[in-house]
């Protein structure tokens, strides 16, 4: 019986087996052949004949076909070709893709973290290199440096004497401005009427010319006079909100500073820019305020000068008139105190010594980077070599992704020589080839990119918490995007040039004939890249150790005095002239075993300096500039700090108000022994017009030679004399529970300055804060070795495991042939091994030589012991046996049966 | 009966002559041709569609599904602006084609 509807289906089966056809068409063929076969039926034919009639009409399948497709590819003109070509590209990369998940997740993972790493590190260089940048006409200016060298010791200061600004304001008609601060530090405040005070740590003095040198604008307030008068102060916008609530009210209100000095807010200013030399500060007291803003000393460096050259003005021309301020104003200045001082004199005598005193400028942009150990800065700086520390390890470790990308696809790609094979004989030429393997690594690439923009959002705080920076990825900017592209761009074809062209190479009769002679082409580079990346580890590792291992060295250091349980008392000079019956009652503390007043601690803290000479050699050949700290009868004690000659102050001797105790240093420079110096006078009185009644002060004792600087810095020339105003209390503590102690300063503290804040830490962890920058750098190292070592590891497992692999047919005949399975781990693991060997013989030197250099920015450093190599080495070596032989036992202990059955 | 050659080559002209006067379907476009070619332009069927398909890639016509309640659905083609450019370009060669022919059996039947 003739059915219809099955014979329709059959014939449209016809056209499911020609590709040319999609539904639509099918579709459209079967309405036709159903109105066709409903006229035949009108025309008196039976269904069966009308059914006949209107194929046999319809014509053959194949033919209409073929002529449909040749449609299909005439279309493929013009654009749509590549197009076409490159969906086909696509198409075949996500294939190969998912057919290896495990390869492509190496990749990329491995590519992500590099990227995401290499992100973090770019934004923090291109934050460290912006700052000052977002100043008005930043590049036109300079701040003002003094280096100075006396009795062989050289010290750098950023700030220089009161009376150049106007010296040079009168001399030098390329300056458009010239303004100056003084630093002030921690201060108390508190509103008028308020009993708590608040502890600003970011106080400065500065003149009216701050605003327009540096392009600020008032909130509220009077640019022109917000700084002239004497007492007033601008607040910004944040201290202005936490005094008075809102930034509209405060101007007008007074402000009482150090429990003393009445202030009126002048002006609101916003906040400072956080990347800026002046972040932070928040009260700027105007200078005129400040006892000394016109003091004619030249020996003073207290102020910060800035100098704003006019546009067109040679930065060279004004360096060479600084050069010339030392003749022409302060040695005139000196003469006045100094008899036979002349300026040919003093020209003679430091070229005979080696000494020098030098006024210089630094463009304000350099501060951050190229401005170190200066003393009198706003805010540490950074330096240079981090930056190119940084970028080393963020080009390494994009490099390494990169070169496990390039491992992972030459090494999977001989899975793939047939595929390359069977495309070369069907007429696809090596072009093709390569273009399609770009397209897959270009894949692999941004893939990564999206994965490693989501890590770098992750990790980004944690991130900033370790740079101590406040860093945000800028996805709101169109140059990120280009930029990211752009190199992602530069990525995907640098990682996937080489596996294309090497994939690319194959020539068809080798491959499709099959045989292994093929595996070993490619190994060589393979291999090279194996060592390359291991070698970064290595260095990495070695830098790591080396860097922790000096942090350990500094903070064991014998300081030369005891850092341990001294608690410190800030602000002390708050309890006003009760201050020794503070000391006292907190002697009286059972657990309190020393306690001392002084503002100077060998942590970071008051400085002061002073120049001496000698009685009887009043020329400059008899004056030492060295540190002079004032503390009180138990500082030495307190501290721990050994007498080597002489004695220590004590309060049987009243004249001791005129002694002084000097280190070892301050002992070379005045270039006598330890004995000679005591009993020897110096004064520092020099100005006095009434040269005999010149006071002198006598050396009683020689202290032990003490670390007050950080361990980068020589030990300078230092001395102490008994005086009072301290504003820091030290109390040494017995070994034990120190809350109790500490609760019980705290009450006594609250009963004799009753509203003061009670600010205390411990001295080792101020110390602890001067290595902040080395402390950084070595957790930014174990980070990023830490991730450069995962990359590295990544690419090794995934060549094991590509290698095991290849070779699960010779690890069966082996077993079968009876082969153990240690046997197989060893071997297996062995070709990897050796690569790791040559790696560490190629790093090993290499670390040593580029650590020693870093070391040798440290006066005090340790040596770089052997075990240190060997340690890293071990490690890397350890590592890298954990990563292969995971795979290599995977490998041992499958059943001969299966791998040798395969195929 | 016409050859297959000349059939196949004229299709295009009479298929976008068909569809200039109406929007039309597969089967109907065939059925047309061949009432008013009184059975002598004789081809398949099938090979129509190749064409259809492809003046629609060229964008001379357009198609697009009508489904009416009380018949079959339809994929209708619908002549474009530029197909109707390209029919004057057919006609005008298929004239001089025609015009060429004429003088030469003028002259040889002279």
């Amino acid at each position: 019986m003739f059915n219809l509807e099955e014979s329709i289906k059959q014939w449209l089966k016809q056209f499911r087996k020609h590709k040319a056809f999609d539904h639509g068409h099918i579709r459209e063929m079967e309405l036709h052949l159903r109105d066709h076969i409903d006229d035949l039926k009108t025309e008196g034919h039976t269904e069966e004949l009308a059914f006949k009639i209107a194929v046999e009409e319809f014509g053959e399948i194949p033919t209409m076909g073929d002529e449909e497709f040749t449609n299909q590819k005439r279309k493929n003109t013009g654009t749509a070709l590549p197009m076409a070509m490159y969906r086909n590209y696509f198409k075949i990369a996500i294939r190969s893709f998912t057919k290896q998940p495990f390869f492509t997740f190496l990749n990329t993972v491995g590519l992500a973290i590099g990227m995401a790493g290499a992100l973090l590190i770019s934004l923090y260089i291109y934050d460290d290199l912006n700052y000052d940048k977002s100043f008005a006409d930043a590049d036109r200016i300079y701040r003002i440096n003094i280096d100075n060298k006396t009795a062989g010791e050289l010290t750098k200061y950023a700030s220089v004497s009161c009376p150049l600004a106007e010296v040079m304001r009168e001399d030098y008609p390329h300056l458009e401005m010239v303004t100056r601060f003084r630093e002030i530090g921690n201060t108390l405040i508190k509103k008028k009427d308020d009993e708590l005070n608040t502890k600003e740590k970011y106080v400065v003095a500065a003149d009216d010319y701050f605003f327009d040198m540096f392009g600020f604008d008032l909130i509220h307030g009077n640019k022109a006079n917000a700084l002239k008068e004497v007492n007033n102060l601008v607040l910004t916008r944040d201290a202005a909100t936490h005094y008075f609530g809102s930034v509209k009210n405060a101007v007008g209100k007074s402000l009482i500073l150090n429990n003393d000095d009445t202030y009126v807010v002048s002006g609101v200013i916003d906040n400072m820019p956080e990347n800026s030399f002046l972040r932070g500060y928040n009260v700027f007291v105007s200078l005129s305020s400040m006892k000394d803003y016109n003091s004619p000393a030249w020996n003073n460096w207290n102020f910060p000068t800035f100098v704003k050259l006019r546009p067109g003005a040679n930065p060279d021309d004004f360096n060479a008139y600084l050069g010339g301020v030392i003749d022409r104003y302060l040695i005139p200045w000196a003469m006045q105190f100094v008899p036979g001082l002349t300026v040919e004199s003093a020209r003679k005598a430091n070229e005979e010594s080696g000494n020098f005193m030098h006024f210089g400028s630094m463009a304000l942009t350099d501060i951050h980077l190229h401005s170190q150990d200066r003393e009198g800065e706003f805010n540490p700086n950074s330096d240079i070599k981090n930056i190119y520390i940084l970028s080393f390890i963020g080009f390494f470790l994009i490099l390494m992704a990169s070169v496990n990308f390039m491992n992972l696809s030459t090494a999977h790609s001989l899975k793939r020589a047939k595929e390359v094979g069977i495309r070369k004989t069907l007429g696809s030429n090596r072009l093709g080839l390569v273009r399609q393997f770009l397209t897959e690594s270009a894949i692999i690439s941004f893939l990564s990119l999206v994965l490693a923009l989501i890590l770098a959002v992750i990790v980004l705080p944690y991130f900033n918490a370790l740079a101590g920076k406040a860093m945000s990825i800028p996805f709101g900017q169109v140059s990120f995007w280009l930029i990211l592209l752009l190199a992602t761009a530069v990525l995907s074809l640098f990682s996937g040039s080489y596996p294309a062209f090497f994939i690319s190479k194959f020539a068809p009769v080798k491959v499709l004939s099959g045989g292994d002679k093929l595996s070993v082409s490619g190994g060589g580079i393979r291999n090279i890249l194996v060592v390359f990346q291991f070698s970064i580890s290595i260095f990495l590792l070695v830098g790591t150790l080396v860097v922790f291992q000096q942090l350990r060295y500094i903070q064991s250091k014998d300081l030369g005095y005891k850092k341990d349980q001294i608690l410190v008392i800030e602000n002390v000079d708050a309890t006003g002239n009760q201050i020794n019956t503070f000391k006292e009652e907190v002697k009286k503390i059972g657990q309190v075993e020393d306690v001392s007043l002084s503002s100077f601690l060998p942590t970071p803290s008051e400085r002061s300096g002073t120049t001496f000479f000698r009685e009887g050699h009043m020329d400059s050949e008899g004056a030492i500039i060295i540190g002079n700290w004032r503390i009180d009868h138990d500082y030495v004690s307190t501290l721990g700090m050994e007498i080597i000659a002489g004695r220590n102050f004590d309060e049987n001797y009243p004249s001791d108000s005129n002694a002084l105790l000097i280190n070892e240093r301050a002992l070379e420079m005045l270039n006598v022994s330890a004995d000679e110096a005591i009993g020897l006078r110096l004064t520092d009185d020099f100005h006095r017009d009434d040269k005999e009644n010149i006071e002198f002060v006598t050396i009683i004792g020689v202290v032990k030679n003490f670390h007050f600087e950080s361990m980068r810095n020589q030990i300078n020339g230092l001395s102490f004399s008994l005086a009072g105003g301290a504003n820091r209390m030290l109390i040494k503590l017995n070994a034990g529970n120190f809350s109790e102690p500490i609760e019980q300063v705290e009450s006594i503290w609250k009963e004799l300055s009753p509203g003061q804040p009670f600010n205390y830490y411990f001295m080792d962890e101020s110390f602890n804060d001067t290595y902040k920058a080395e402390l950084r750098l070595g957790t930014i190292f174990l980070v990023f070795t830490a991730l450069s070592i995962a990359i590295a590891c990544l690419g090794l497992f995934g060549l094991a495991a590509f290698n095991t692999e290849r070779r699960s047919k010779e690890i069966g005949i082996r077993k079968v042939l009876g082969a153990s399975i240690q046997q197989i781990v060893y071997k297996l693991s062995m070709d990897f091994m050796k690569l790791v060997l040559i790696s560490v013989v190629l790093a090993l030197p290499l670390s040593w030589f580029i650590m020693n250099k870093w070391l040798e920015d440290f006066t005090y450093h340790i040596e770089i012991g052997w075990w240190v190599l060997i340690l890293s080495s071990c490690m890397a070596i350890t590592i890298s046996i954990l990563t292969v032989s995971y795979q290599s036992i995977k490998a041992a202990i499958v059943n001969p049966v299966k791998s040798l059955k395969a195929e | 009966m016409i050859s297959k050659n000349l059939t196949a080559a004229s299709t295009k002209p009479i298929i976008l002559g068909i569809l200039k006067q109406g929007n039309s379907y597969g089967y109907l476009i065939i059925k047309k041709i061949k009432e008013l070619s009184h059975g002598k332009m004789k081809y398949s069927d099938g090979m129509l569609y190749p064409v259809l398909h492809r003046l629609e890639k060229e964008g001379l016509i357009v198609s697009n599904w009508t489904v009416n309640d009380d018949s079959r659905p339809r994929k209708y083609y619908e002549i474009t602006e530029a197909g109707k450019q390209e029919l004057i370009v057919e006609q005008e060669q298929w004239s001089q084609v025609n015009s060429v022919l004429n003088s030469i059996w003028e002259v040889s039947s002279k």
